[in-house]
């Protein structure tokens, strides 16, 4: 149980800045998203009228999140936006799936990478706010009820990446924690793969369509 | 200090032991009676469904039983692990992981008995849908005992933490509070989600076609109400690995 | 055992950042899950604003949720800033 928190990082000296890198996200993300990129290859490679596996996995995906998007956002909007909603669904579900594999740890246990997602799901939600209703309409939402409740709506907009990312990091970092706790009590008998099956494969899924879920509402909320 | 180290423990361990299965015993409690309390309701004017009723009334608070259950396992680990030759924070550590089990433990008693309740009286309304709202049932309330589960963790490792041997104050706020973040924290999303379910489980009696969707919306809400137990887990952490 | 003024402080705002969260957690869960709740409830009774109802309830439990995260950053301002 000694090695709980610990991570394996490089540091690197660079203009007077100590950076500092987490390795494993860095592999796990990349692996993920090799692994996603495969997919995307298989399934699109022979499309047909009689699809084969991977086509069907694809167009599961697709078709689900493509009636979410249409039914929070316009036709319109919803063509721009989809193909990013889909694609975090699937990256954060490979993302939180990945550590039920021996040896491998779910990105998403990083913070960064969570925030990461929570910042961009954040600026791309006000980049539609400010395009669809212009500067000055983007500007005066922040003004509303009154004038002085500003400072309070700011701070309301942070909080939504805040919270967002806090709450898919805090759950599966502690999911892992307890599958590794239980299965050091245990000594890895019997208990650990339904662990694994719970955190990993439902509190996985739960989460990652939550996260997909609230940066769409964001999204739709910044556009009506 | 008068007496010796391991008077200290020992007192701790008994304290600790006590808030743990104390605490965890008020929600289980209180979640059961809530059960047992609408079975008897639905019995009182659907008598013909009586088995279907008490075998959900009895699952239901198996569930909510889960955290009380947890609660008795951390008290007996304190009672029975010796106290010969620890340091005297471990005994501060005994507090913390008592609050963080019992405390957490009663919003999640709760929240278990409050789907309980409402599958109850869905299927004294519809008897025909009773496999679906023992289903549903379980779901919520088995999401609802999710920060129990993240209060027992953090007993877990308070109880199996080295710590050093010297006397700490700061080491020894740390400890305590860790318990009090996650022990409080539990209370909150536990009664929250199980109010979730519980809607969710009478609107399924309602109108039983829409169970896809209705577990669908449970889920996220429930997701989003676990929100603060799960920054309470991450303030807990730190402070338990910071020591 | 010695305690400095400095160690107290430490220690006193650790314990705070303890029951700052904790206690901050509380009320934020039971309002969030009261609103899945009537939200459930209302996707019972029209099924057919399921899309509306579970927005207006994400953004709800939003705002409701946003005195937990106060919570989260004094809890985190009361562990890294108070020395």
């Amino acid at each position: 149980m000694e090695e709980l928190g610990k991570i394996s990082v490089w540091s690197v000296d660079v203009a007077g800045l100590h950076l500092v890198f987490n390795l494993t996200t860095i592999y796990m993300t990349l692996s993920v998203m090799g692994i996603l990129i495969l997919f995307a290859f298989l399934a699109t490679r022979n499309k047909g009228i009689v699809p084969n596996t991977f086509q069907v996995i694809a167009e599961i995906f697709v078709d689900a999140f493509w009636k979410l998007t249409r039914d929070a956002l316009d036709e319109d909007m919803a063509k721009t936006y989809f193909p990013m909603i889909c694609a975090m669904f699937m990256f954060l579900l490979l993302c939180n799936w990945i550590g039920i594999l021996p040896f491998m740890d779910e990105p998403t246990k990083d913070l960064n990478t969570t925030l990461g997602l929570g910042i961009m799901g954040f600026f791309i939600a006000h980049y539609a706010g400010i395009r669809t209703k212009g500067f000055k309409g983007y500007v005066k939402e922040y003004f509303q009820p009154i004038f002085f409740m500003m400072p309070l709506n700011v701070i309301g907009e942070i909080a939504k990446v805040v919270s967002i990312s806090f709450r898919l990091y805090g759950n599966i970092m502690g999911g892992s924690i307890i599958i590794l706790v239980v299965s050091y009590l245990v000594y890895g008998l019997i208990i650990p793969p339904f662990l694994y099956a719970f955190f990993g494969l439902f509190v996985g899924t739960v989460q990652a369509f939550v996260f997909t879920m609230l940066t769409l509402v964001y999204i739709s909320v910044q556009v009506k | 200090m008068a007496w010796e180290q391991i008077e200290w423990v020992k007192a701790a361990s008994g304290l600790g032991a006590g808030l743990s299965v104390g605490f965890a015993a008020i929600g289980a409690a209180i979640g059961e009676g809530y059960a047992a309390g609408k079975a008897n309701q639905t019995l009182s004017y659907r008598p013909g469904v009586s088995g279907e009723i008490l075998k959900t009334m009895l699952v239901g608070q198996a569930v909510a039983e889960t955290a009380g259950i947890f609660g008795l396992v951390i008290a007996m680990l304190m009672l029975f692990s010796p106290a010969a030759g620890k340091p005297v924070l471990t005994g501060w550590a005994y507090l913390g992981a008592g609050l963080s089990m019992g405390l957490s433990a009663i919003g999640c008693g709760i929240g278990a008995g409050l789907p309980a309740g409402s599958a109850c009286t869905g299927i004294g309304r519809q008897p025909r849908a009773s496999g679906q709202l023992t289903t549903l049932m379980l779901i919520g309330a088995g999401v609802a005992q999710s920060t129990a589960i993240y209060g027992f963790l953090i007993a877990l490792l308070l109880l199996f933490k080295s710590l050093p041997e010297a006397m700490n104050w700061v080491a020894a706020c740390t400890l305590l509070g860790a318990g009090f973040a996650m022990g409080f924290g539990g209370i909150g999303p536990g009664i929250g989600e199980g109010i979730a379910a519980q809607n969710a489980v009478t609107s399924i009696a309602r109108n039983p076609e829409n169970t896809g969707l209705m577990t669908r919306t449970m889920l996220v809400g429930q997701a989003v109400a676990e929100s603060t137990g799960i920054y309470s887990l991450v303030i807990a952490l730190l402070l338990v690995l910071s020591t | 055992m010695e305690i400095t003024g400095a160690d107290f402080v430490r220690g006193l705002a650790l314990l705070g950042a303890g029951l700052a969260m904790g206690l901050g957690a509380i009320g934020p869960g039971v309002g969030e899950g009261y609103a899945a709740g009537k939200a459930c409830e209302a996707i019972g009774r029209k099924p057919e604003e399921a899309g509306l109802l579970t927005r207006t309830m994400l953004v709800g439990q939003a705002v409701s949720e946003s005195t937990g995260i106060y919570s989260l950053v004094v809890a985190l301002l009361l562990m890294f800033v108070v020395k």
